[in-house]
């Protein structure tokens, strides 16, 4: 329980803008509205013929059509995943009211997280390679495919002519870009875009992510992302994301930006050998504590990276239980309610935790009925009013990424 | 003068006609070039055949068979660059305090070649749309997110510091070695193992280039296909490589009693958001990156002594460089030697920037800049002293490295002496 | 090979490539390809559907030529005419 404001700098950045594209809403209020309802985005894997794949769950953004936000020019040479990432970017500005800021266009940059990239774009082009032929291979693959295409095309469609950016660290992606949007901020620009977003539901991205044995082979979306629970057997993957407007919080006030969600306050990263998870997310998590300034004491949630594999799960609660002590803070993990979306998965979480901030409010970590007692922690299982000052955001990317941030009220 | 500068410490380099930076350094100051017809796989279907492949034998840089069959091929190159840049640093892996070494890997297309590799089986040739997961292998998604290519190097090197690729197309390169140096100008890392990375001689990429004629067709005569600044230009050739660093703070190296080969002395990326592929000719935003580094670095444009330019050898980009170098440098544009080594190794897209990152700490080390080669009848647009064909003996103290990407990017890097920014 | 192509069946290829139509309506065939939405790439794709999908090979400069469909047709009407 917190008594304390936080020990910002005045440099730390404020968040103006949220723009959500999610299994369980798209949209950011509607996103909210459905995670503090606990109404589940995950449904049958769907899309293709599945028959002999061992997922069969997923969180789909059902009917997601970017038709009506986007011109066709930018329909023909984006994939699925840049099309989530420009909506979500478009509604992220416009919540800033970012079109009467009046930007200088190189104080303005781009910074996304990205993961596998267009995989439904690339998986058509490669197919008509190997099926008909390399004449067939449209003028889109050399833009559509490749990871940086999404920050390109916000760029673009928005005139942003600053430092511009891609991180690629699997799930823990989206922090580390928020720390890089804040380099920039201290560095003179004045705003940032940045976020993340993921569509890796097409038949061969779900083919790359089966041989890892993270993927919940469950039948009933109910029971398949169980983070933290006796029957926890690995994550379900989901597409979307969030993309927010970043800027100086000075500069921000000066102009009249409607909104102030929260600021950045803290974020450190590690790289975790083989079997190091557990003392490096300890690190990370205290050094995140210490740049923004706070005692552990000061902290009211985490959100949690939640991977819902036994091993992983252990390490996580092991590390909150040494920092905060045993049920010492409530976690939670709205990602059961949309699956794991990897570039997009922490930049949804900041989105939830920057809302929760707003309303003052813990969303609840859906499906989980039987949580181990050995994690030993304060689980939020309904959605929970609470006083919160400072959350923990934190994020564990495939092959040894962690990253941690510190937001506040 | 900052307080913290990110020091060069140690280099490694896989480049088409040089594994290791010694040869690498010999091709590109002899003038040679390494583009020749498309040996990787038969590419006769195909409207361009070259490339600039590397001669790279992973047994020769100590991968063992395991690291052969798991990892793609941009990531041997990455460990075998990581391995002799810690070398040439006289470090050993985790000597250093791992969580205060970060490491930033570059690239834009990733594990193109395993991926397609897979593709073909999984998918029985384009057969099926639902491809067959029976048939995949293991290793898949170390493919499928080349955050691997950051989680390997961090793994060889013993660096526990923040890890992460750094992938923004052509520009990648500079920009995640530019990323290493933000971590150690800002305190969060005093060492770091950085670079950048590209496999990509595979059918899907030749065929993307092919459809967007960005490559050259003259297939006929592969050794002088990638000619820069040249009137005759027609597109750039693919190329393939990496190169590594070690960057170390700059008391943190002279603690270590080591000379730096150079420093990081200014660094900046700017974006055209004009088109993911198009350039306006008048190059405006190229030099207001290179402006922002200069005065990062606190140097004047006259102090530049070599620009190591983009140089791909496409119609639109050496129009489009040329004129940023007027903008940014002035009349000085005209007096400093410029070229590029895309004419001799290609263009290794993620890769090449940090490639040409160590061309130019080996430029200033050795007093030698590399040419332009097949440099042989002058563009009246592109009329700056390119270096055409031979290496030239100059002191130089200070050199400038810049990129320019699809996305829009554009990046400038300044490399200088430590003594030339105390000046 | 050149064949020829009419209005209607280019006005079908340049909505694939991602032209927007509607707006120019009837005028469509006079519009500068700019207007219709249609960069260098998108055209480079039109050039490739006709290729792999009408047969025609267009020759090497024929879109720096021509600006508007109309123009497009015309202009490969009379080298299509030309060749035969």
């Amino acid at each position: 329980m917190s008594t304390s404001t936080v020990d910002t700098t005045d440099d730390a950045p404020v968040f103006t803008g949220i723009g959500v594209v999610a299994p369980n809403g798209t949209g950011t209020e509607e996103y909210w509205r459905a995670t503090l309802e606990g109404r589940s985005g995950l449904g049958p894997l769907t899309g293709f013929d599945t028959d002999g794949y061992d997922l069969h769950v997923a969180g789909h953004v059902t009917g997601f059509d970017a038709t009506p936000h986007l011109p066709a020019r930018v329909l023909a040479e984006t994939d699925r995943w840049t099309r989530m990432g420009l909506v979500a970017a478009g509604w992220a500005l416009a919540d800033a009211h970012a079109g009467a800021a009046g930007w200088d266009p190189y104080e303005v940059c781009v910074m996304t997280a990205s993961s596998s990239g267009g995989n439904e774009l690339g998986q058509r082009e490669i197919q008509k390679l190997w099926h008909q032929g390399p004449g067939q291979v449209s003028v889109y693959q050399s833009i559509g495919w490749f990871y940086a295409a999404t920050t390109g095309q916000a760029s673009i469609r928005h005139g942003f002519k600053g430092s511009c950016s891609v991180l690629v660290a699997e799930q823990a992606g989206g922090l580390d870009a928020l720390a890089q949007a804040r380099r920039a901020l201290r560095e003179g620009h004045r705003a940032v875009l940045t976020g993340g977003t993921e569509a890796p539901l097409s038949p061969y991205a779900v083919t790359c992510q089966l041989p890892t044995g993270t993927l919940s082979p469950a039948r009933d979306p109910a029971r398949a992302y169980l983070p933290f629970d006796e029957r926890a057997a690995g994550w379900v993957p989901g597409e979307g994301g969030a993309m927010f407007v970043l800027e100086h919080p000075r500069a921000a006030g000066e102009r009249g930006a409607p909104h102030r969600y929260g600021r950045l306050a803290g974020h450190a990263a590690g790289f975790a050998p083989d079997g190091a998870g557990r003392r490096v997310l300890d690190r990370v998590v205290r050094l995140a504590l210490d740049d923004a300034g706070l005692p552990p004491a000061h902290v009211d949630a985490v959100f949690a990276d939640a991977s819902a594999r036994p091993g992983a799960d252990a390490d996580e609660s092991r590390v909150l239980a040494d920092v905060f002590g045993p049920h010492g803070v409530p976690v939670t993990a709205p990602k059961t309610m949309t699956g794991r979306l990897y570039a997009g998965g922490a930049a949804l979480d900041v989105a939830a935790a920057l809302l929760a901030l707003r309303d003052q409010v813990l969303p609840p970590t859906a499906g989980v009925r039987r949580p181990a007692a050995h994690h030993r922690l304060d689980l939020v299982l309904r959605t929970r009013p609470a006083r919160l000052r400072n959350v923990l955001v934190l994020a564990r990317g495939e092959g040894g990424f962690v990253s941690a941030c510190v937001l506040s009220r | 003068m900052r307080r913290r500068l990110a020091a060069v410490t140690g280099i490694g380099v896989v480049a088409p006609g040089g594994v290791g930076t010694k040869d690498f350094w010999e091709l590109i100051t002899s003038g040679r070039t390494a583009t020749r017809g498309i040996t990787h796989f038969d590419a006769s279907g195909f409207r361009s055949r070259i490339a600039a492949e590397a001669d790279f034998v992973p047994e020769d840089v100590g991968l063992g068979p395991y690291e052969r069959t798991r990892l793609d091929r941009a990531a041997q190159f990455a460990l075998a660059c990581a391995r002799e840049a810690l070398d040439d640093a006289g470090l050993a892996p985790g000597q250093l305090p791992p969580e205060r070494m970060t490491v930033s890997v570059g690239t834009a297309v990733g594990a193109t070649c395993t991926l397609e590799e897979q593709y073909v089986r999984v998918s029985s040739r384009g057969e099926r749309w639902a491809v067959d997961p029976a048939r995949a292998v293991s290793f898949l998604y170390d493919a499928l997110v080349p955050g691997s290519f950051a989680a390997e190097v961090a793994r060889y090197a013993g660096a526990e510091g923040p890890a992460a690729v750094i992938s923004t197309g052509c520009t990648s390169g500079l920009d995640a070695v530019a990323h290493a140096a933000a971590l150690i100008e800002d305190g969060t890392a005093d060492a770091a193992v950085t670079g950048a990375t590209e496999a990509p001689i595979s059918p899907i990429t030749v065929a993307c280039f092919d459809a967007i004629r960005a490559t050259s067709a003259g297939n006929d005569s592969p050794a002088t296909a990638s000619r820069p600044f040249d009137r005759e230009r027609d597109g750039f050739v693919l190329g393939e490589g990496a190169a590594f660093f070690v960057l170390e703070e700059l008391a943190h190296a002279r603690a270590r009693g080591v000379v730096p080969y150079c420093v990081i002395a200014g660094r900046a990326g700017r974006a055209n958001a004009f088109h993911m592929t198009g350039l306006r000719p008048d190059g405006e935003e190229m030099a207001e990156a290179i402006r922002v580094a200069l005065r990062q670095s606190g140097l004047a444009p006259e102090a530049v002594d070599y620009v190591n330019a983009h140089g791909s050898g496409t119609r639109q980009n050496d129009r489009h460089e040329t004129a940023a170098f007027k903008k940014s440098l002035g009349e000085h544009a005209y007096r400093v030697p410029v070229s590029s080594i895309k004419s001799m190794i290609g263009h290794s897209l993620g890769a090449i920037g940090a490639i040409e990152i160590a061309a130019c700490a080996l430029t200033i080390t050795h007093d030698l800049v590399p040419p332009t080669a097949n440099l042989r009848t002058p563009d009246p647009e592109c009329d700056l002293d390119y270096v055409p064909l031979t290496a030239r003996r100059r002191r130089v103290d200070t050199a400038l490295c810049v990129g320019s990407g699809f996305g829009g990017f554009q990046s400038a890097m300044v490399l200088a002496t430590p003594e030339a920014l105390a000046a | 090979m050149a064949t020829p192509i009419t209005l209607d069946e280019l006005l079908r290829v340049l909505a694939t490539c991602g032209a927007e139509l509607q707006e120019a309506g009837d005028d469509a065939g006079d519009a500068p390809f700019e207007e219709l939405g249609l960069d260098s790439l998108a055209l480079l794709e039109v050039e490739a559907v006709l290729r792999n999908g009408h047969g025609t090979e267009l020759p090497d400069g024929f879109l720096g030529r021509v600006h508007t469909p109309n123009e497009f047709v015309r202009e490969l009407d009379a080298l299509s005419q030309e060749v035969s």
